[in-house]
C-alpha cells in the first residue's frame, strides 16, 4: 500500500535542449522528464515536485540519413510500429518489438525514449536496438555525447544518464545485406499484453547457412537488457544448423542471471532462454536471404 | 406461453444503460455529502500481533484531524446472516480485542479534512506491537494446539456427513480412484475497487451509510447491532456499483463499521476508499481448498462410493466458509447420484487476508476436482465423458440429499447435447493426435448451481408496486444491482405481469428507507427469489386495478386481461379501458375514493432449484513452454427461461472469461502473510483481448416454481470452467493437473513428469 502523494508542484515546458538540462540540473533528483506519462502517471514517484514536458522539444522523428536511420526520443511507439523504416530487413525487429509492448492506447503515447530510460530489464524495445547495433545520443550541461546502447543500462531502472542529461535521440547503423532480425517474447500465457516472462531479440548476418556476424540480446533474466555474448562468438564464422542453434540457445541461457518473481522461476526463465534463443536464431535464418 | 409474453424473454436494453454509457451513472467514489471527513486506515505490518499500545497524541494535535477511532473501540464483522437468527449468534458475529491476525488488517482509522492529512497523520501514530508467531499453511494451523490464532481455537468448524455405507460402496466397486486437487485464493478484481463508503451519523441520532453492498439490509441490521443503534435509525444507500462477485456480500472488513464510529466521533459526515492495493491485501477472497477424493465406481459407469476431504483456509477472520462448505457438499458433491457419501470438512484459520463468498460459493473448487476426476474415470472405462456424466447426474424428479427435495426442471441432458453439437465434440475427440510443439486438447465438464439459499439461510425478498394515476408504475426493491442488470430483469417481469409496457415501469434506488426488506444479491438469486416477489407483488396490484376494472366496466373480474397497457374483457375485446385512464378515475377523479393501488409481497420462494450447465474447451499447449491458449469455449446453461437473453450470455460470457483466469492465470501469490501480485500488472485477470471464442448456449426448461419459469445463471457459468480446461489439457499433454491456477510452469512441469513416466 502505498505512502505518500504524487503532486508535483511546477510544470515546465522548455523550448530547447539548453533550457531543459538547465532544469534538470536546478531541480536534480526532485525533477522528472515526461513525455508519453505511461511509466510515470502510474508509478506516480511521491519525491518528485517538477515535471518537464520534452513536448516542445520537436523530438518525435524518424529519418533515414546517409548513415542508417535515427529515431528522435520523443516518437511514439505505434509511430515505430507503423513507420515503413521498420518494415523490412532486419529493421523489422523494432516494429516487432514496438507492436509487443502494452496496448495500442498505450503505445499512442509512450514514447522510445522513455521506453528507454524507464530502463526495465523486461523492456521490449531495448533489445531490439541492442541487437541492431544502436547508439544513443545525450544532451547535457556538457554538450553531446553518443553511446553505444549496450552500456546505457546500468541497473534496474538506472541509466549512464546524469542528473543534468536527457535522451535525445536514438540512432541504428545500416546492416550489412543478408541480415535477419527477429523479436520473441514470452509472456503469461493467455495474455496478449503482459510485462516479458522472458523476451529475446537476435540478428544473424549469414550467406548460404554461412553465419558471418550474430547479436542476441536477451531481457528479464538479469538487472539490465544484455547481450549473451558467447552465444554470439559460437555462432559467428560457423556453418548454421539445427545443432549448433540448439547449442548457442543453450550457452545463451547459461549466460543470464535469472531471478524468481510473480510471473516466473529463475530456472524456469533460464529455460525458456534457451528455446525463445533458438526459435529467434531459426527465424531470422529465415529472414537473410529476404 | 411462451409467444404471449410481451416483455420476458426479450433482450430489452438495460434500464439504467444511458445513465452508464453517459457517464451519469454515481458510483460509491463519485459521491459527496456536505462537510464531509475523509478516512484512511492503518493497517498491521505484522500477520500477527497484539497491539499493547496506540499512542496518538501527536496526530491529535494535527490541526486538519477531526476524528480517530481504534482497534480498542471498533468492533469486526465476522459472521453472515446466520449469525442473525439468535440473539446468541448475533453477538459472536462482533468480535473486539487487540489482537491483528494478518498483514493489512486495520488497527486504526483517522478522519481528516482531506485525504493528504489523513495518510500524514498515520505516520504521526505510534503503534507498539507485541509480535506472535504466524501461521500461514492451514494444515499446520490444524495441528498446532498451542498457538491459537482464535480463541476457540485454529480449526473454525469441523463437519462431518455420512450417507449410506461408503465401505461396503468402496466394495461393490471395481475400481477405486484417490486423488488430491489444490486450488487457488482468487480475488474478486470487480472494475470497481472494494472499499468505499459514507457514514453519515446524524446529531439526532441517525446514520445512513453509502455503500456498494449486495445486502442493504442485511449490513442494515449489521450495522444497527455494531453501533448499538435500533434498526430503524440506519438506512443503507447502496449507489451504482461497478461489479461483486460475492466480495461485498458483507460488510467490507474495516470500512464501514470505521466509518460510522469515526462519523460518531467526530460528528460529520466521512467518506473512505481502498486503493487497488488495499483491496487486493486486505478484502475478502475466495478460500482455497485442499481436497483428497476418492470414488468408487462399477465397470458399467456406476458411482457406488464417494469419500471427500476438505480443508479450507479461512483465513484470519470467518464470515462466509460454514455456508461455502456447505454448498461444496450440497450443490457440488450432489451433482452426482451416489448412494454412499462421507463428506469431512474443516474451515481453518490461518494469519491471511480473510476468505468470504466469491461467484460460485465453494463449487468451483469441488467442481474442479470433482470433473477431473470423472475425467479419469470415464478415460479408464472407456467411456465418452459426456455420456458418462449424462448416466450419473441427479435428475429431473430425483431428490437432493442434503436438503431433501426432488428436483423440478433439468436441462441437463439438453446442455450437454447441444454443447457438445456446437463444440464438435465427437469430431474433435476423436480426431488425429498432434505430435508437433503445439498440440490441441478437448475436455468438458459439467455442473449444478442452487439457485437461493432459502434451505439453508434466511432469504427473503419483498416488492412493492405501486401504480400511478396515467398507468405508469414504481417497483420498489432493494434487490442490489451490481452492474449483472438484475434491476432490468425485475422491471421486464412487473411489466409482464401487469400488462404494461417496460418503459412505464420505475425501479426504485437501492436504498432500506424506501424499499423492503430482501435478503441480498448473492446466489444467483435475483432473478428467481427477486422475480418471485416482484411477480406476486405485480400480481396484487393488478388483482386490485381488475377489481375496479370490473366495476367500471361491469364484467366479470375473470374475465378481464391486461395487455399493452389495456384492460380488456377476453370475450369482447371492444369493452376496454386504458390502465391510465382506470387509474386517474380511482386515484384522482374520484373524489369519494383518491387512492392508490399498492401491490406488495414478502417472503421466501418455494425452492432452490439448481441451474444446470455444461462446459467444452479446446486448448493449444506449446510443449516446449508449457503455455496453454485456450482456442474455443461453449457454455451451456439451463436457466430455466431467460427473462433477458442478452443478460443470460453476458454472464455466460463474463463467467467463462472469470473461469480461464481462475484456471490458468489467477491467484495471490503469498510470500511470508504478504500478497506480493496486489496490482493488475502482477495478478492476471483476463483482458478483453486475451478473451478467446465463447459460444454461449441458453437452454430453457422451465422451472415450475419459477417467475415465467426461471431460475438463477450468475454463479454457475464459472463453475466448470477450470475442470473443463484441465481435462483439455490432459487431453493434449496425457498428464494431469490437479493444482489451480495451472501456470505454464506447472504445465512444463508436468511435460517433464509425463516423459519421465513413459521413459521419452
Amino acid at each position: 500500500m502505498k505512502e505518500g502523494f504524487f503532486r508535483p508542484r511546477e510544470y515546465h515546458r522548455p523550448n530547447n535542449l539548453q533550457e531543459a538540462t538547465w532544469l534538470l540540473s536546478s531541480f536534480g533528483k526532485k525533477a522528472r522528464l515526461i513525455a508519453g506519462g505511461t511509466d510515470l502517471l502510474v508509478d506516480k514517484p511521491s519525491e518528485v515536485e517538477c515535471l518537464i514536458d520534452v513536448a516542445s522539444l520537436d523530438l518525435d522523428y524518424i529519418r533515414r540519413d546517409g548513415d542508417g536511420i535515427t529515431i528522435g526520443a520523443a516518437t511514439t511507439l505505434d509511430l515505430i510500429e507503423r513507420s515503413q523504416m521498420f518494415s523490412a530487413g532486419p529493421y523489422v525487429v523494432l516494429s516487432e518489438a514496438a507492436s509487443n509492448m502494452a496496448t495500442p492506447t498505450v503505445r499512442n503515447m509512450a514514447t522510445i525514449g522513455g521506453n528507454i530510460c524507464n530502463a526495465s530489464p523486461a523492456a521490449d524495445l531495448p533489445l531490439a536496438l541492442m541487437v541492431l547495433d544502436s547508439t544513443v545520443k545525450i544532451y547535457g550541461l556538457g554538450g553531446s555525447r553518443v553511446l553505444p546502447i549496450g552500456v546505457f543500462f546500468e541497473d534496474v531502472n538506472r541509466t549512464a544518464l546524469n542528473e543534468d542529461e536527457l535522451l535525445v535521440e536514438v540512432h541504428i547503423p545500416p546492416s550489412p545485406a543478408s541480415t535477419g532480425a527477429s523479436f520473441l517474447k514470452l509472456r503469461r500465457h493467455q495474455t496478449a499484453i503482459d510485462l516479458a516472462v522472458v523476451n529475446v531479440a537476435a540478428k544473424l548476418t549469414c550467406s548460404d547457412n554461412f553465419c558471418e556476424d550474430a547479436r542476441i540480446a536477451l531481457g528479464a533474466v538479469a538487472k539490465r537488457p544484455i547481450y549473451a555474448e558467447k552465444a554470439k562468438r559460437l555462432l559467428t564464422g560457423k556453418g548454421l544448423d539445427g545443432k549448433l542453434i540448439q547449442e548457442a540457445a543453450e550457452v545463451a541461457s547459461q549466460e543470464t542471471k535469472s531471478i524468481d518473481d510473480v510471473r516466473a522461476s529463475a530456472q524456469y526463465r533460464r529455460r525458456m532462454v534457451a528455446v525463445l534463443v533458438e526459435r529467434a536464431l531459426k527465424l531470422s535464418v529465415t529472414r537473410c536471404g529476404t | 406461453m411462451k409467444d404471449r409474453l410481451s416483455v420476458v424473454g426479450k433482450s430489452v436494453r438495460r434500464i439504467d444503460a444511458l445513465d452508464k454509457v453517459t457517464g451519469r451513472a454515481k458510483y460509491c467514489i463519485d459521491l459527496k455529502v456536505d462537510d464531509m471527513l475523509h478516512a484512511k486506515l492503518l493497517r498491521s505490518p505484522y500477520p500477527h500481533a497484539r497491539v499493547t499500545k496506540i499512542d496518538t497524541t501527536r496526530a491529535e494535535n494535527h490541526p486538519r484531524i477531526r476524528a480517530i477511532a481504534t482497534i480498542d473501540e471498533v468492533p469486526r464483522v465476522v459472521g453472515y446472516w446466520w449469525n442473525l437468527r439468535t440473539e446468541k449468534a448475533m453477538k459472536r458475529m462482533y468480535l473486539q480485542d487487540n489482537v491483528v491476525r494478518f498483514r493489512g488488517d486495520p488497527v486504526l482509522g483517522v478522519a481528516a479534512d482531506d485525504e493528504e492529512s489523513a495518510q500524514e497523520a498515520l505516520s504521526l501514530i505510534d503503534v507498539e506491537y507485541e509480535e506472535l508467531p504466524a501461521l500461514f499453511d492451514p494444515i499446520e494451523a490444524m495441528k498446532e494446539d498451542h498457538l491459537k490464532i482464535h480463541e476457540g481455537g485454529n480449526i473454525a468448524i469441523h463437519v462431518a456427513k455420512k450417507f449410506g455405507d461408503v465401505d461396503q460402496g468402496f466394495k461393490q466397486a471395481d475400481y477405486v480412484f484417490e486423488n488430491r486437487f489444490v486450488t487457488s485464493k482468487q480475488k474478486h478484481a470487480s472494475i470497481e475497487p472494494i472499499g468505499t463508503a459514507i457514514a453519515d451519523y446524524g446529531r439526532s441520532g441517525r446514520l445512513t451509510v453509502y455503500t456498494s453492498t449486495q445486502l442493504p439490509h442485511w449490513s442494515r441490521i449489521y450495522l444497527a447491532g455494531a453501533l448499538g443503534l435500533p434498526v430503524n435509525r440506519v438506512r443503507v444507500i447502496k449507489p451504482y456499483t461497478g461489479g461483486a462477485f460475492g466480495g461485498r456480500c458483507g460488510l467490507i472488513h474495516g470500512l464501514e463499521v470505521m466509518c460510522c464510529f469515526l462519523s460518531r466521533k467526530a460528528g460529520r459526515p466521512v467518506k473512505m476508499s481502498f486503493s487497488r492495493e488495499e483491496d487486493f491485501e486486505a478484502t475478502e477472497a475466495r478460500h482455497p481448498f485442499i481436497i483428497e477424493l476418492k470414488t468408487g465406481v462399477t465397470k458399467d459407469g456406476i458411482l457406488t462410493a464417494n469419500s471427500i476431504k476438505l480443508i479450507l483456509d479461512v483465513g484470519g477472520y470467518g464470515t462466509h466458509y460454514i455456508g461455502v462448505l456447505a454448498d461444496a457438499l450440497s450443490t457440488g458433491v450432489g451433482l452426482y447420484r451416489c448412494p454412499n457419501v462421507t463428506f469431512e470438512g474443516y474451515c481453518v484459520y490461518t494469519n491471511k487476508s480473510l476468505n468470504g463468498a466469491f461467484r460460485g460459493y465453494g463449487n468451483p473448487q469441488m467442481n474442479f476436482a470433482q470433473e477431473s476426476q470423472m475425467d479419469m474415470i470415464a478415460e479408464k472405462l472407456a467411456m465418452d465423458p459426456v455420456e458418462f456424466r449424462v448416466k450419473n447426474y441427479r435428475g429431473l424428479g430425483e431428490i437432493d440429499p442434503v436438503f431433501d427435495v426432488p428436483i423440478r426442471s433439468d436441462g441437463m441432458k439438453d446442455c450437454l447435447a447441444k454443447g457438445a453439437k456446437k463444440f464438435g465434440w465427437n469430431k474433435k475427440r476423436t480426431r488425429k493426435v498432434d505430435e508437433g510443439t503445439k498440440r490441441r486438447g478437448v475436455g468438458m465438464s459439467c455442473l449444478q448451481h442452487g439457485t437461493g439459499a432459502r434451505f439453508g439461510l434466511p432469504d427473503p425478498a419483498s416488492a412493492i408496486v405501486m401504480l400511478n394515476a396515467d398507468g405508469s408504475a414504481n417497483l420498489l426493491t432493494a434487490a442490489a444491482d451490481d452492474g449483472q442488470g438484475n434491476r432490468t430483469v425485475l422491471a421486464q417481469i412487473a411489466a409482464e405481469e401487469l400488462g404494461i409496457p417496460l418503459e412505464q415501469i420505475s425501479v426504485s434506488d437501492t436504498d432500506t428507507d424506501v424499499a423492503p426488506l430482501d435478503g441480498g444479491t448473492h446466489g444467483s438469486r435475483q432473478t428467481y427469489c427477486g422475480g418471485l416477489a416482484v411477480k406476486r407483488a405485480a400480481a396484487d396490484a393488478k388483482m386490485a386495478l381488475l377489481r375496479f376494472a370490473s366495476q367500471h366496466l361491469n364484467v366479470e373480474e375473470k374475465s378481464l386481461e391486461i395487455k399493452d397497457g389495456v384492460v380488456y374483457d377476453v370475450k369482447d375485446r371492444s369493452t376496454n379501458i386504458r390502465v391510465g385512464d382506470l387509474m386517474r378515475k380511482v386515484q384522482i377523479e374520484d373524489l369519494s375514493r383518491c387512492e392508490q393501488i399498492i401491490g406488495y409481497a414478502s417472503g421466501v420462494a418455494p425452492a432452490m432449484p439448481p441451474t444446470f450447465g455444461a462446459h467444452f474447451a479446446e486448448v493449444e499447449v506449446d510443449m516446449e513452454t508449457g503455455e496453454v491458449y485456450v482456442v474455443k469455449l461453449v457454455g451451456a446453461f439451463d436457466v430455466g427461461r431467460a427473462i433477458n437473453p442478452a443478460n443470460v450470455e453476458g454472464q455466460i460470457i463474463g463467467g467463462e472469461a472469470m473461469g480461464i483466469g481462475y484456471a490458468l492465470t489467477e491467484g495471490l501469490i503469498i510470500d511470508n502473510g504478504k500478497i506480493v501480485n496486489n496490482n493488475f500488472t502482477d495478478y492476471r485477470i483476463l483482458r478483453a483481448c486475451d478473451v478467446p471464442q465463447i459460444d454461449a448456449i441458453i437452454v430453457e426448461s422451465n422451472e415450475p416454481t419459477g417467475p415465467f419459469g426461471a431460475k438463477g445463471i450468475g454463479e454457475a457459468t464459472m463453475v466448470g470452467t477450470a475442470a473443463a480446461i484441465a481435462n483439455a489439457i490432459y487431453d493434449a499433454i496425457g498428464v494431469r493437473m490437479k493444482e489451480l491456477c495451472i501456470t505454464q510452469e506447472k504445465i512444463l512441469e508436468a511435460i517433464d513428469r509425463g516423459a519421465r513416466a513413459s521413459g521419452v
